[in-house]
């Protein structure tokens, strides 16, 4: 008799407890459907964030081949960006067996020279062409050479992995690198005249970047230190790789070069933006410039106004600003554009 | 004439070696081999061409200095350094980049010998430095590796701007960053050539290009042209001569090695060493617990002892006289005590054969059975009574529950009715 009772009391309870945990009805929507939605989300935003890359990507449409493409394209142009042209002529010669590709890096002023003198269907550069050579390529031909962007890219500023400098803005850097401090800052050659304290306060600036024959070098220059000298104690390297392993083997060191040379040894400063925030060369912050060193990989090439570029050359650019074609940008290492700037170069070949 | 001879014979053979000499050094000092040589194949900073010997020469003594640059710093690494891992570490590091150093410097080519001098330069550095795998091993002592592998690294690129052109040099350097991307997981980079990133690409534009542009394609022709014996001869004293070395440091990893496996061996020792403690102190335990029980006999027998000692130590010589009339006494009284006993005894024997004694039984029995029942029945309505309250309580917030649920769906409906009349009295204002 007692066991019964006792099993009508822990019935009772459990009938109790399972109702108070059962969440009121609302909406006419149960608990599984409100679960369901939560993890749709989730997912999504992951997405979003991880593969960023992917879901840009996928906003541009898939190359169509063409069917019996022959003939040749010759590229001659600036290394950094033919490195990038050199990964998809590898994906370009699987798809057409007919079309040869001859790709040579050289010099930077080398291309556009070889496109004045039409030996290069296809000119590479990490930067736009200066005035002088768009002047000299239409005092040729009566228009000027036309510019595809096919990359996105940034030069980062590198320091020590322990350097604790939270941010740097322009100014800065003008007085950290510049022989004049021509954007009116002092001349800053102590990591405390950056704000830093403690060991760090006394430490000298060594500075590590590219040589004179390099578009980096040019670039940097013209943004931070309005044209004027670099100081005489810039420790002038190859390559980025090698900027940034100077920049690593040295605590108080500074370096510039890609941000596609970043690795665990250093890190990436912030730099201040137009509106005064201070923002890391992310993808995103490269794509809507917030991040102020912003650069373009350029492919230049000799189109006629109003005549759409035709042949394998043509046929090349196009697979390079598709899905897949940017799929392998960015497997490279290198920024992909956005599906606008590849939009506008498609049409551009087209018009 | 003899005597002249003799005089000045020896001072004039002398005067003639010299003369020589002094001469022969003068034209070797004069001759530059990129000048007035054949085979001028390179250009330095300065465009000035620079010889296969030349590189030659270049690359074995960049062989030899990274060598020397590493072995310090390893050296350094090891020296009055406790921990074994970060010891062998350092030896390996040391014997594999040495091996594969010299085995590169004894190459045929001196161009492809160079490329892959920087390969290997450049990636063990990254490897070191820019993957930060110098922190991780080394935790706080790398600082001398690193600035060894980074000063090796610039004199390694250094002497690829003897030889490449700058666009070169910049392919160069991507395509090792490249490589390295792709295989994150490579630690031991010296082992690495040149032609693994042809291979790896599938002979792709950039491999083509490095093999086939600037000086690369003289360098490699004119280093055929070269006495194909003297090359083999000057490799094969070159490699023998440092082979000694490197066979001592093998020895020394091996020694390094052995001792490490001791050492493990130690350990495992040491572990059963700390085991037959543990085992001796838990024997110890038990030794003391049983000597705790053997002092507590101790003192068992020493208080028997001690009893024994005091009934032995009575002194029998200093008690009283006997006397006949207390034993007298006593004898009265123990009589008298044993008088009552017996009449108790009787009287007891009296009372268990009577029949009364039976009834009073009885009724005692009876009486305890009846007690005994009702407190059965109290206790049953008690546990009766709790039970029904219990039910009740839980009766009482369940029709709570269900009124507050009832309370809030009304309440709700009684919301939305408003919210619903609100939006209609909105509608209709707009629609006026």
């Amino acid at each position: 008799m007692t066991q019964l009772h006792l099993m009508m009391v822990i019935a009772l309870v459990c009938a109790v407890v399972v109702g108070c945990s059962s969440p009121p009805v609302t909406n006419g929507r149960g608990a599984r459907d409100q679960v369901a939605d939560k993890v749709d989300i989730a997912r999504l935003g992951t997405e979003g964030d991880a593969n960023g890359t992917r879901i840009l990507s996928d906003a541009l449409p898939p190359y169509e081949p063409v069917v019996g493409l022959t003939g040749k394209i010759t590229s001659i142009g600036a290394s950094t960006t033919t490195n990038l042209v050199a990964h998809l002529a590898v994906d370009f010669r699987r798809m057409y067996s007919d079309v040869t590709l001859q790709v040579t890096a050289s010099p930077i002023s080398i291309g556009p020279a070889a496109l004045l003198e039409g030996r290069a269907d296809i000119v590479p550069m990490s930067r736009p062409l200066a005035p002088e050579e768009v002047q000299s390529f239409t005092n040729k031909y009566g228009y000027p050479p036309t510019e595809i962007k096919v990359a996105a890219d940034a030069l980062a500023i590198y320091v020590d992995k322990k350097n604790p400098v939270p941010g740097l803005t322009l100014e800065q850097l003008d007085g950290i690198f510049s022989q004049t401090q021509h954007q009116g800052g002092s001349s800053i050659e102590t990591w405390g005249q950056v704000g830093l304290t403690g060991e760090w306060a006394g430490l000298p600036i060594t500075l590590y970047g590219y040589g004179p024959e390099d578009a980096a070098h040019l670039i940097f220059r013209q943004q931070v230190l309005h044209d004027e000298p670099f100081r005489l104690s810039l420790r002038v390297e190859g390559g980025g790789s090698s900027i940034v392993q100077g920049v690593a083997a040295h605590p108080g060191a500074i370096g510039f070069a890609s941000i596609f040379f970043n690795c665990k040894g250093v890190r990436v400063v912030p730099l201040a933006g137009a509106d005064g925030g201070f923002y890391a060369p992310t993808e995103q912050n490269i794509r809507n410039r917030s991040y102020p060193l912003c650069r373009a990989h350029y492919i230049y090439v000799n189109k006629p106004p109003r005549q759409p570029l035709g042949g394998p050359a043509a046929e090349f650019l196009r697979f390079l600003l598709s899905r897949e074609g940017q799929q392998i940008v960015a497997a490279g290492g290198n920024i992909p554009l956005d599906a606008a700037t590849a939009e506008q170069g498609r049409r551009t070949l087209a018009e | 004439m003899r005597l002249y001879l003799r005089t000045y014979q020896f001072p004039s053979l002398l005067g003639v070696c010299v003369a020589l000499l002094v001469c022969g050094g003068c034209y070797t000092l004069a001759w530059n081999p990129a000048k007035d040589g054949p085979r001028q194949v390179g250009a330095t900073d300065g465009n000035q061409p620079i010889g296969a010997a030349e590189l030659d020469e270049l690359t074995r003594a960049f062989a030899d200095r990274y060598v020397g640059l590493l072995y310090s710093a390893c050296d350094a690494l090891k020296k009055d350094n406790p921990d074994p891992v970060q010891r062998r570490e350092a030896q390996v590091l040391m014997v594999d980049c040495a091996t594969n150093i010299y085995d590169i410097a004894s190459n045929a080519d001196a161009f492809t010998r160079m490329l892959d001098l920087v390969v290997v330069a450049t990636l063990v550095s990254q490897v070191w430095i820019d993957d930060d795998r110098g922190a991780e091993v080394f935790a706080g002592r790398e600082e001398l590796l690193i600035r060894a592998l980074h000063h090796g690294r610039v004199e390694a690129w250094a002497l690829a701007a003897q030889v490449l052109r700058p666009d070169q040099i910049d392919l160069l350097d991507y395509l090792l960053w490249d490589w390295r991307r792709h295989n994150p997981d490579m630690v031991r980079a010296s082992f690495v050539r040149f032609s693994n990133f042809a291979i790896g690409r599938g002979k792709s534009a950039n491999a083509e290009l490095l093999a086939a542009g600037g000086f690369y394609a003289n360098v490699g022709r004119q280093g055929q042209a070269v006495d194909e014996a003297r090359l083999l001869t000057e490799r094969m004293f070159y490699m023998l001569k440092r082979e000694p070395t490197l066979l001592r440091w093998q020895v020394d990893t091996l020694k390094e090695d052995i001792f490490n496996a001791l050492d493990d061996r130690m350990k495992q020792a040491d572990a059963t060493v700390a085991n037959v403690r543990a085992t001796v102190s838990e024997v110890n335990a038990v030794v003391t617990s049983l000597g705790q029980t053997s002092n507590s006999l101790n003192a068992m027998l020493k208080t028997a002892d001690g009893l024994i000692a005091r009934y032995d130590s009575v002194d029998r010589k200093s008690s009283r006289p006997f006397d006949i009339r207390e034993y007298t006494e006593a004898l009265k009284e123990l009589a008298v005590t044993a008088g009552k006993m017996n009449d108790l005894l009787k009287s007891s024997n009296e009372l268990l054969g009577s029949s009364e004694w039976d009834r009073r039984i009885q009724q005692v029995s009876q009486s305890a059975d009846e007690r005994m029942k009702m407190a059965a029945e109290q206790s049953q309505r008690v546990v009766y009574e709790a039970f029904w309250r219990v039910y009740a309580v839980i009766g009482i917030l369940f029709a709570m529950f269900i009124l507050c649920l009832v309370a809030v769906f009304l309440v709700i409906r009684r919301l939305r009715i408003v919210a619903g009349n609100a939006s209609d009295a909105g509608r209709k204002k707009v629609s006026k």
